[in-house]
């Protein structure tokens, strides 16, 4: 790398950085219980607007993991979800009015709690609907997995998203309040993943799933990107740099062996094809808050209207972590 | 970087004068569907009037390559009619 | 005669604690080590902790780093700290904070007395170990290492290359024949006490100081000196990576170390709430009298290793994006590649699906959309037959196809009308058979039975076929003994 191209990227990382402090100014806190997180915690960051259908089972799934406390931005939720969050004992809560889209759809928000108080920890930065499936992870907690990655002196940890849908309508089966969505979306495409490498921030980009194959087929460069790396160790000056897509420095992002080996990787779990889809949809489409004037929004919207059936007979079954493995879609690396 | 793959390569002239041997090695290198039973050699094209048409390519100003020796006359290269099956050698 | 314990602590004290009151209550001496860069209020409350024990003492605290000196120095007076204050002691074992034993003491105890003379340690000539880090065997023993590897690891490979540049090499002392193996061992009373009252031994510390990772060499050369009968492995059942790494054992290895009937495992994960508690407690029946069997953890470590290393091959994922040509198997299994074939022949896909052990597609590379065997919309793995989808990264779909389709061999034509961007990875892919029947492109035209002003109109398609074949076969045939400049199809066949 040429002392230009480091001098460039430091530019792009302090500018998002300050970038971070400046929309933080946003951030009310609602309950700040920061004070209760324990040296070794494992500490998961999410931005959240009306989703307090969802949170019981999200709260219970990354409790059971092994996560030491939660750290939400509330974007301007009027379900409820602020105060169920705030009544919780560990959890801490920012609420926020300010336009999501302007706060580089809640990254600004989120790279600033990091940097404010992921420093020296494992943070885990996902969505509501985004399930962190790693190898062994219905035996060990994510301490052990972060352990390991301590000793093998990794800082971050990938893993892809993976889009879980229903047999039939999204909508036809309703989701209920603490459910596992999984049982219901429980299909996905096993092989029909694209990767291609980002040589600027040397992450790769992976596309395909259900979404380019019914959504996209036309037009599969706008297909949405699905590589992911939610788990970092945090130190001072790290950012997000577009979702959690990819990071900088940009040696972050080199979470892959390119020389034919395995590095270790997970998988997100995406439970954003059920019932509570429809209407998210609409208020999306109003709001006008999402990526790109909302492309991939309005193309739902269409497709929501046709009532589409994203399973085919392709379509594999969730069963476990394993079969994951087995498929090549995340690996233990040298874990055993 | 070199070149890995098992290549073969025929022209269609050699081909179509013998396509039972190129057939076979194609049949033992990616395996039989059923072992030990005789394989009949499929049909060839009709290619009565080819080498004339290349001809007449040429004439028109085109250059067809890579055909192999094929006649200009009207002497269509056919399959031996004794061999129409495949022996597997293994 | 018993089995006393020396065991090295640095973190995760509360484990240790619960192992060494496991083996003292059983009646075994503990002398424990604890690293010098402890906190004392960690250690007071450690050692306040087993106080009610009178057979757990504390050895002098050295500071120790890894791969130095003060490992050996903390081993060695913790040895000498044993065999001085417990007589009844007939073998030493060295273990550390973070073993657990797997079996009752009474059973080691039976086992040791089984073989009273016997020392058990890994010890291997340095020129026959293939497993160590950073590449270093010999060079351990023949090299300075006045840094630090963990802290200064640049100046530590500068220094070493330095060396190998100049062909420097230190002598190792006469009567010294370097020996490398695992640090865990156990030694009898008798060979422990003549490696540390060996009349040579200051010299032999000077020397050893100067050796990268002593705590895997001095005990290891020197007792070829002094023991009677060796016995080359470790009682203690220890996995290292391939980044030199200690594999770490959890609560899913429950069964795999029950089976291996090894006496102690390490490294156990400090949070392994179920290992502990199921091996600590002494009510447990063993498999009395057994020989310790580590064959299955060895498998399950090699696989592990097998996959950081070679990893899968054909797989391109998350966590395994080769470069190009360095792919350690560009595809996952062979597949075959019919160019010109369904031209010359009458109905060959349903000839080859009917003869060939393959699935057969048409052209998978057609420009308006991919041909699937049977006609169908999707296949394996929900890979669509969207030539857009397919064109926009036509490798990756190459590489999904084969990679769902793992156990049957996939076929398909191809052809000059065919989208081409793949032809190089398929070239140089000792997996894939091409079959190359050229000219045969003219054969549609040929029978199309078109007008000629027609066929002139596509002229400019001619001219194309002519050159994609010929760039196609020059491709597979580049570098494999034809002359430059010649055609490559100056043979009847290849």
């Amino acid at each position: 790398m040429g002392l230009w191209e480091q001098y460039r990227l430091r530019l792009r990382r302090k500018r998002l950085l300050i970038r971070a402090l400046r929309k933080a100014l946003a951030l009310k806190p609602v309950a700040n219980r920061t004070g209760q997180i324990r040296r070794r915690d494992v500490l998961l960051f999410a931005t959240l607007r009306n989703e307090r259908i969802r949170l019981p089972y999200f709260l219970q799934y990354y409790r059971d993991l092994g996560i030491g406390h939660f750290l939400f931005v509330d974007n301007g939720s009027d379900d409820g979800s602020r105060d169920y969050l705030a009544a919780q004992p560990d959890v801490s809560v920012w609420t926020t009015t300010a336009s999501y889209k302007r706060a580089r759809f809640g990254m600004d928000w989120i790279n600033w709690l990091l940097r404010r108080y992921g420093r020296g920890h494992w943070t885990l930065t996902v969505d509501l609907d985004e399930f962190l499936v790693y190898p062994f992870y219905d035996t060990r907690p994510i301490r052990a997995l972060t352990d390991w990655l301590d000793s093998c002196e990794a800082r971050s940890f990938p893993a892809m998203l993976l889009d879980m849908y229903p047999k039939g309508p999204v909508d036809a089966v309703p989701y209920q309040e603490g459910q596992n969505p999984f049982e219901i979306a429980r299909w996905f495409d096993s092989g029909n993943y694209t990767i291609t490498k980002n040589d600027d921030l040397q992450n790769l980009w992976i596309q395909g799933g259900p979404r380019a194959r019914l959504m996209f087929a036309d037009a599969p460069r706008n297909a949405p990107a699905l590589n992911k790396i939610p788990l970092v160790k945090w130190r001072r000056g790290y950012v997000y740099a577009s979702s959690t897509h990819m990071l900088l420095p940009r040696g972050l992002n080199r979470v892959y062996d390119a020389q034919g080996g395995e590095k270790i990787s997970g998988c997100l779990l995406h439970a954003k094809f059920l019932s509570t889809m429809t209407s998210k949809v609409q208020e999306e489409l109003v709001r006008r808050e999402h990526y790109i004037g909302s492309r991939e929004y309005i193309a739902y919207s269409e497709a929501l209207e046709t009532g589409p059936d994203m399973w085919c007979k392709h379509s594999v079954d969730y069963r476990n972590w394993r079969q994951l493995e087995d498929l090549g879609l995340m690996s233990k690396g040298n874990w055993a | 970087m070199y070149v890995k793959a098992r290549v073969r390569i025929w022209t269609i002239a050699d081909f179509i004068e013998n396509p039972v041997e190129p057939l076979q090695s194609l049949v033992e290198q990616i395996g039989p569907r059923r072992p030990n039973r005789l394989i009949e050699t499929p049909r060839m094209v009709d290619l009565t009037g080819f080498g004339a048409f290349l001809q007449r390519l040429r004439n028109e100003g085109m250059q067809p390559r890579l055909m192999g020796e094929f006649p200009v006359g009207d002497h269509p290269h056919r399959t031996d009619p004794r061999q129409d099956h495949i022996r597997l050698t293994t | 005669m018993t089995a006393g314990f020396v065991m090295m602590c640095h973190t995760e004290l509360g484990r240790a604690a619960q192992v060494a009151r496991f083996w003292a209550k059983a009646g075994a001496p503990v002398v424990v080590h604890v690293d010098g860069k402890v906190g004392q209020p960690a250690f007071d409350a450690f050692a306040h902790g087993l106080s009610d024990l009178d057979n757990v003492s504390f050895s002098r605290r050295f500071n120790c780093e890894w791969g130095t000196w003060s490992l050996v120095a903390a081993a060695q007076a913790g040895a000498q700290q044993m065999l001085d204050r417990h007589p009844q002691v007939g073998h030493v074992f060295l273990a550390s904070g973070a073993c657990l034993p797997l079996r009752p003491l009474a059973e080691l105890t039976a086992y040791l007395a089984a073989r009273p003379q016997t020392d058990f340690i890994e010890s291997v000539t340095a020129a026959d170990v293939d497993w160590t880090a950073g590449g270093l065997h010999d060079e351990r023993f023949t090299l300075h290492f006045p840094f630090s590897w963990r802290r200064q690891r640049w100046l530590f490979d500068r220094y070493v290359r330095l060396q190998r540049r100049l062909n420097y090499r230190r002598p190792v002392p006469a009567g010294l024949e370097p020996h490398l193996g695992s640090q865990w061992w156990c030694l009898t009373r008798r060979t422990l006490t003549a490696i540390l009252q060996d009349p040579d031994r200051a010299r032999q510390e000077r020397y050893f100081r100067g050796v990268w990772i002593p705590d895997e060499s001095y005990f290891q050369t020197l007792v070829r000196r002094h023991s009677r009968s060796i016995e080359s492995r470790s009682l203690t059942l220890s996995k290292f990576d391939v980044y030199g790494k200690p594999h770490v054992f959890y609560d899913d290895h429950l069964d795999l170390l029950r089976q291996s009937d090894c006496f102690v495992a390490r490294k156990v994960w400090p949070r392994a709430n179920l290992l502990y508690r199921r091996f600590l407690d002494q009510k447990i029946p063993a498999a009395a009298g057994a020989d310790p069997d580590p064959v299955r953890v060895d498998r399950l470590f090699a696989a592990a290793t097998e996959r950081r290393t070679k990893g899968r091959a054909g797989l391109y994922m998350q966590s395994r994006f080769p470069r190009r040509d360095h792919e350690n198997g560009k595809t996952p299994a062979p597949y075959a590649v019919f160019h010109g074939f369904a031209e010359v022949i009458e109905e060959f896909e349903p000839w080859a699906t009917k003869h060939l052990a393959a699935r057969v597609h048409g052209h998978l590379f057609a420009p308006e959309r991919v041909e699937f065997a049977g006609g169908a919309v999707l296949q394996p793995g929900c890979l669509s037959d969207s030539a857009a989808l397919r064109d926009y990264n036509p490798q990756a779909f190459l590489t999904n196809l084969l990679w769902n389709a793992r156990g049957e061999t996939q076929a398909f034509q191809f052809g000059p009308r065919d989208t081409q961007a793949c032809n190089w990875f398929m070239a140089t892919d000792p997996n894939a058979q091409i079959a190359v029947i050229t000219g045969a492109w003219a054969v549609p035209l040929f029978r199309s039975n078109r007008d000629f002003a027609d066929l002139r109109r596509e002229g400019l398609d001619c001219k194309r076929s002519n050159w994609r074949i010929w760039a196609f076969c020059a491709r597979c045939m580049s570098r494999r003994g034809c002359g430059s400049g010649r055609s490559p199809i100056s043979s009847k066949t290849r």
